[in-house]
C-alpha cells in the first residue's frame, strides 16, 4: 500500500513537472480572437508575413530637421559600433549608400516586364539603332523638367527601364519610411544581432538597445521612441509575467488577510494558503498538458481561480467551526454546497469554450479546471486537516458580533434596498450601457511601444481610412493572377476617388520572366558593345555603371521564377511580398471613398483579404454580442435546470433567478454611473457572474431552507460565508483590474463590481424576500 | 527649374524701407510684374555627361498665378501652372500629367513654395552668401538652410537697371546643375491669347494629383 502511495505521489510530481515545463507565453493578439473571422484571419496573415520579429524601430523627434537628421546619423553610428547588438542599422534609403545594389532591382523589374516591351527595348539597342537611341536620351536629358526622369536617364541611357511601367515609383520604395515631410521625425530600423528565440531573448535585446540609445541621448536632446515586434513581445511578455505573479500574489495576500481578520488563526490560514498554491500548481500543470501557450487573457486565471477556490475552504472551516464533528460529518455537510457551487461555476467557465474567442475559451478552461481541482483539494485535503487537527476559531470579536446583530442587518437591508434602485436608475439617467466598438480591448493598457507606433503612423503616413489588401496563393502565378483580377474590382468597390497601391509591379511574373530571360541574356552577352556605344555618344564611363550591373544580373540568373535577393531589393520587397512553405502573399494598400470601407472589408474573393483594425472592431461588434446572447441563454437554461434538479421547488428557483436579474441590472447601472464601457471581453462577465454569482443565492437559500425555524440565524451563518466568498472572489477578479491587457483588466473590474453587488443583494435582500414569500405562501 | 523661376517671378509682398539694395529692389519688383515673356536656354551638367546638354524654350507669366514653361518650338514639353495644379503636357506622347502643386514641389525637390513672402522669410530658407554688383549686373549666391536637402546652392544674376532676371543656376549635392539664361525679356506686354489653355483634346490625362 505504501509503495502504491509513493508511486502515486511520484506520478503526480512527474505529471506536474512535465505539465509546468510545457507552459509558455504567446503574445499574439490573434490567439485570443475568433480565427474564423475574415478580418482576424487577414490581420493575422499580415502580422505573420509582414511584421518582422527581429526588427526594432527607434524613432527620433527633434525641434528642427537638422537636429533630427544629425541625431539619426549619430545614433546610427553608435549602433554600428555595437555589432554584438545590432546586425544592421538602416536610417536612410539603402541605395543612397549602396547605389550598386539598385542594379539587381532594375534587372529584375525589366525581367518582369511585358515581353513585347522587352523586345522593343532590345531592338532599340540593336547595332543599327543604338546611336539614335542615345541621341534621343541626350535630348531628353536636356529638356526634362522631372528630376526623377533625369536621374533615371542619366544612369540608364539605353532606356531599358522604359519597358517597366512605373519604374521610378517602384524603385523609390515607400514614401516616408525614414523621415517625416518636415524632417523633424526620423526612424532607424535595427536588425537584431543575437538570435531572438523567445520572449526572454527579446526582453534582453530590447533592454540593451534601449540602454545604449538612452545613454547616447543623456541630455535628452531628442525624444526617443522604441517600437516594432520585439519591443511588443518584450513589453507584453513582461506584462504577462507580472500580471500572473502580481495578481496571484495580491489575491493570495488579501485573501489570507481576510481570513486572518475573520478567524485569527494562523495554522488553518497557512494550510489554506498551501491548498491554494497546490491548486494553482496542479491547475497550471494540468493546463500544460492540453495547451502550451498562455495568452494575455489566460494569465488572469491564477487570481480568479484562487478567489473562487478559497470559497470551498471558507465553507469547510466555517462549517467545522460551527458544528465540529468527524471528517466524514464535515464532508457530508459540505458536499452539497461544494458540489453545486463547483458544478455551476465550472460549468459557466467551461461554457466559455462555446465562445468563438479562443482567449476567453482558454481563460474558461483554466479557471474551470482550477475550480474543480480546488474543490477536490479542499474537500479531500483541507477538510481532513481541519477536522483532525481541530483548528477552532476564537469567539467572534465585538465588532464582528455587532456587524451581524439584528439592527445592523436591518440597516444593511435598508441601505442595500436604497442602493440597488439608485444603481439601476443609472441605466436611465446615465445613458445605459455603452459598447466600446474599437479593438482597444485587445491592446495593452499602457504601452510605450504602441504609443511610439501611433506617433510614427501619425508623423510618417496618413493611416486614416487605409486598408491592407492581402492576396494569397499557392505560388507566384496564382498570386499574380489574383492581383490582376483584383485590380478593377478594388477600384470599383473602393468607389470614386479611391487610391489603390498595388504590389503587382514588384510581384514576380514567371511567365514574363521565362519569355524575357533569353532576350536579356543575349543583350548581356553584348555588354561590351553597349558600353562602347554609350561612351562614344558623349557619356562618361560612370553612365554605364548601372547598365553594367544590370547585365551582370541577367547573366547570373538561369532559372525562373527569379526573386531579387540583395539587401536593397529585400528592403523594398519585404514590405509587399512574402513567400514561404505554405504559399505566397502580396500586400497592397487601398484608401477607399469615405463610405466604402465596409464594402471593401466584406469583399469575398478567393485568397483575398481587405483588412484594417477598425474593420476588425466592426466585425467583432457584429459577431461577438450575438454570440454572447446565445451563450447566456444556454447558461441560463442549464443553470435553471440544475437548480430545479437540486431544489425541486419553483418558488426558490424563481427567487434565485430574480436575485440574479437584480444583480445584473444593478451592475449595468453601476457601470453606467461609473462611465465603464462594455467590450468584447468584459461581456464575458455576464457568463462568469451567472456561474459564480449563482453560488451565493444557492448557499443562502440552502441555509434558509435548512433552518426554517430561524431564518435570521441562517442569514448570519451563511452571510458570513457569502461575504467571505464574495469578497475573496472580488479580490481575485479585482487583482486583475490592473492587468496589462485592457480587456483582461476590464473583465476583472466588471466581475469584481458584480460580485460585490451580488453579495449585498444575497446577504441583505434575499433573506427578506424569502421570508416575505414564505409568509405569503 | 521652371518652378524656381516661377517662384522668383511671382514672389509677392517684398517691401521694406530704408535705401533698399539692388537685390531688395529686384525682389520687390517681382510683385509688380503683371505679365512676362522671355526666351530661355537651359543647360544641364551631369556627372555622367562629358559635356552639358542644352535645350531652348520660352516662358510666359501672368499675375497672379498663370505660368507656362515651354521647351522647344514646336513644343516638346509644356509645364503649365493654373490654380492648385501643375500640368506637364507632352504633345509627342499626347499626354497630360496632372500633379498637385504640393506633390509637384515635393517630387521636384528643388524649392519650397512660396519662395518667400518677405526678405525675412527668404532668409529663413536661404542664407544670402554673396551679392556682387559688376556694372549693370548683380550676382547673388544663396545657400539653402536645409543642409540635408538635395539642393546645394542657387546663383542668380539680374540687370540692376531694368531688374530683369538674366540667369538662374541651381546646383545639387550629386554634383549636377541646371542653368537657365534668359533673353528677349518683355515685361507687362500683351500675351498671346489662350497661351495658358493649350488645346489638349484627345490627350491621355494622367491624374497624379491625388
Amino acid at each position: 500500500m505504501r509503495a502504491v502511495r509513493i508511486a502515486l505521489v511520484l506520478a503526480l510530481l512527474a505529471f506536474t513537472a512535465l505539465g509546468l515545463a510545457r507552459i509558455s507565453f504567446d503574445v499574439d493578439v490573434f490567439k485570443i480572437l475568433p480565427p474564423h473571422l475574415r478580418q482576424a484571419e487577414g490581420l493575422s496573415l499580415f502580422l505573420k508575413h509582414f511584421a518582422r520579429s527581429d526588427e526594432m524601430l527607434v524613432t527620433i523627434e527633434a525641434p528642427d530637421a537638422d537636429t533630427a537628421a544629425r541625431a539619426a546619423e549619430e545614433l546610427a553610428a553608435v549602433f554600428e559600433k555595437r555589432p554584438d547588438l545590432v546586425a544592421r542599422v538602416t536610417w536612410r534609403p539603402r541605395w543612397e549608400t549602396h547605389p550598386a545594389e539598385l542594379a539587381e532591382l532594375a534587372a529584375y523589374l525589366v525581367l518582369n516586364a511585358p515581353p513585347e516591351k522587352v523586345r522593343a527595348a532590345a531592338e532599340r539597342v540593336a547595332p543599327e539603332q543604338i546611336g539614335q537611341t542615345l541621341n534621343e536620351t541626350l535630348e531628353r536629358l536636356a529638356e526634362s523638367v522631372s528630376p526623377a526622369e533625369v536621374m533615371r536617364l542619366a544612369y540608364d541611357p539605353l532606356r531599358f527601364s522604359e519597358a517597366v511601367e512605373g519604374f521610378e515609383k517602384a524603385a523609390q520604395g515607400a514614401p516616408g519610411e525614414f523621415s517625416s515631410e518636415d524632417g523633424t521625425f526620423r526612424v532607424l530600423y535595427l536588425d537584431a544581432a543575437p538570435p531572438l528565440r523567445d520572449y526572454r531573448d527579446a526582453i534582453r535585446w530590447v533592454d540593451a538597445v534601449r540602454a545604449v540609445a538612452e545613454e547616447w541621448n543623456g541630455a535628452g536632446q531628442v525624444v526617443l521612441g522604441f517600437t516594432g515586434e520585439p519591443v511588443f513581445l518584450a513589453e507584453i511578455s513582461r506584462g504577462m509575467e507580472a500580471d500572473m505573479k502580481v495578481s496571484g500574489v495580491l489575491a493570495l495576500t488579501i485573501i489570507a488577510g481576510i481570513f486572518w481578520i475573520c478567524y485569527r488563526r494562523l495554522r488553518p490560514l497557512a494550510a489554506l494558503v498551501a491548498m491554494l498554491l497546490l491548486t494553482f500548481v496542479f491547475s497550471l500543470a494540468a493546463a500544460g498538458w492540453f495547451l502550451t501557450d498562455l495568452t494575455v487573457l489566460g494569465v488572469g486565471f491564477a487570481a480568479i481561480m484562487i478567489g473562487l477556490s478559497v470559497d470551498y475552504g471558507y465553507l469547510i472551516y466555517q462549517q467545522w467551526s460551527e458544528h465540529g464533528g468527524t471528517v466524514r460529518d464535515l464532508r457530508k455537510r459540505c458536499l452539497p454546497n461544494i458540489f453545486w457551487a463547483a458544478s455551476t461555476t465550472a460549468a459557466a467557465f467551461f461554457l466559455l469554450n462555446a465562445s468563438s474567442l479562443p482567449g476567453l475559451s482558454q481563460l474558461g478552461n483554466l479557471v474551470g479546471l482550477g475550480v474543480v481541482i480546488g474543490a477536490l483539494v479542499m474537500y479531500f485535503l483541507y477538510a481532513p486537516l481541519v477536522a483532525r487537527l481541530k483548528w477552532r476559531p476564537p469567539a467572534p470579536s465585538g465588532i464582528a458580533a455587532r456587524f451581524w446583530s439584528p439592527p445592523a442587518l436591518r440597516a444593511g437591508a435598508w441601505l442595500t434596498g436604497l442602493l440597488v434602485p439608485v444603481l439601476i436608475a443609472g441605466l436611465v439617467v446615465a445613458g445605459g450601457p455603452v459598447i466600446d466598438e474599437t479593438t482597444r480591448a485587445l491592446r495593452p493598457r499602457f504601452s510605450p511601444a504602441n504609443d511610439a507606433l501611433d506617433r510614427l503612423s501619425e508623423r510618417l503616413s496618413d493611416q486614416n481610412n487605409l486598408l491592407w489588401v492581402l492576396v494569397t496563393g499557392r505560388d507566384e502565378d496564382e498570386v499574380g493572377r489574383r492581383l490582376r483580377e483584383l485590380d478593377p474590382v478594388l477600384r470599383h468597390v473602393g468607389g470614386p476617388g479611391s487610391t489603390y497601391t498595388s504590389p503587382e509591379i514588384l510581384w514576380p511574373k514567371p511567365e514574363n520572366q521565362q519569355a524575357n530571360l533569353p532576350v536579356l541574356q543575349a543583350l548581356a552577352a553584348d555588354s561590351e558593345r553597349l558600353q562602347s556605344a554609350i561612351e562614344q555618344a558623349g557619356f562618361a564611363a560612370e553612365a554605364f555603371a548601372l547598365t553594367g550591373g544590370v547585365t551582370t544580373e541577367w547573366k547570373r540568373w538561369t532559372r525562373t521564377p527569379v526573386w531579387p535577393s540583395n539587401a536593397s531589393s529585400e528592403w523594398l520587397l519585404r514590405r509587399v511580398a512574402s513567400r514561404g512553405p505554405d504559399g505566397c502573399v502580396a500586400l497592397g494598400l487601398i484608401r477607399p471613398a469615405p463610405d466604402r470601407e465596409e464594402a471593401l472589408a466584406g469583399l469575398e474573393a478567393d485568397g483575398v483579404f481587405v483588412v484594417s483594425w477598425p474593420q476588425l472592431g466592426a466585425e467583432l461588434k457584429r459577431t461577438v454580442p450575438r454570440e454572447f446572447v446565445w451563450l447566456v441563454s444556454i447558461l441560463v437554461g442549464v443553470t435553471l435546470v440544475l437548480l430545479f434538479l437540486g431544489f425541486r421547488r419553483v418558488g426558490d428557483v424563481l427567487l434565485m433567478a430574480g436575485c440574479l436579474l437584480t444583480v445584473f441590472l444593478a451592475l449595468a447601472g453601476a457601470m453606467a454611473w461609473l462611465g465603464m464601457e462594455w467590450n468584447f471581453f468584459n461581456m464575458a462577465a455576464i457568463l462568469l457572474l451567472l456561474g459564480t454569482g449563482v453560488d451565493y443565492p444557492l448557499h443562502m437559500t440552502l441555509a434558509l431552507r435548512g433552518r426554517l425555524g430561524d431564518p435570521r440565524e441562517a442569514q448570519i451563518t451563511m452571510g458570513k460565508v457569502v461575504f467571505l466568498c464574495a469578497l475573496s472572489a472580488a479580490v481575485g477578479f479585482g487583482s486583475i483590474s490592473w492587468a496589462s491587457n485592457y480587456g483582461l483588466a476590464s473583465l476583472g473590474r466588471t466581475c469584481a463590481l458584480g460580485l460585490a453587488i451580488d453579495a449585498l443583494v444575497v446577504v441583505y435582500l434575499l433573506p427578506a424576500a424569502w421570508r416575505f414569500f414564505r409568509r405569503n405562501a | 527649374m521652371f518652378r524656381l523661376v516661377f517662384l522668383l517671378v511671382v514672389g509677392a509682398g517684398f517691401a521694406w524701407s530704408a535705401e533698399p539694395s539692388a537685390f531688395d529692389r529686384w525682389i520687390a519688383r517681382q510683385a509688380e510684374i503683371r505679365t512676362l515673356s522671355a526666351d530661355f536656354t537651359q543647360s544641364r551638367a551631369l556627372r555622367v555627361l562629358r559635356n552639358p546638354v542644352a535645350a531652348r524654350g520660352h516662358l510666359w507669366y501672368q499675375a497672379p498665378g498663370n505660368f507656362r514653361w515651354q521647351v522647344g518650338d514646336p513644343p516638346k514639353i509644356i509645364v503649365l501652372r493654373k490654380g492648385a495644379d501643375v500640368r506637364v503636357i507632352e504633345p509627342a506622347k499626347k499626354t497630360v500629367k496632372i500633379e498637385a502643386l504640393e506633390v509637384g514641389r515635393r517630387e521636384a525637390g528643388l524649392m519650397e513654395f512660396p519662395f518667400a513672402r518677405s526678405r525675412a522669410e527668404l532668409e529663413k530658407r536661404f542664407a544670402v552668401a554673396d551679392v556682387k554688383e559688376e556694372g549693370s549686373v548683380c550676382r547673388v549666391k544663396l545657400l539653402p538652410r536645409d543642409t540635408q536637402g538635395f539642393l546645394a546652392g542657387v546663383q542668380l544674376a539680374f540687370n540692376t537697371e531694368n531688374l530683369h532676371l538674366l540667369m538662374l543656376e541651381m546646383s545639387f549635392r550629386d554634383g549636377s546643375s541646371v542653368r537657365s539664361e534668359f533673353s528677349n525679356i518683355e515685361v507687362d506686354g500683351k500675351l498671346p491669347a489662350g497661351i495658358f489653355a493649350p488645346d489638349t483634346t484627345g490627350y491621355q490625362v494622367i491624374d497624379a494629383s491625388r
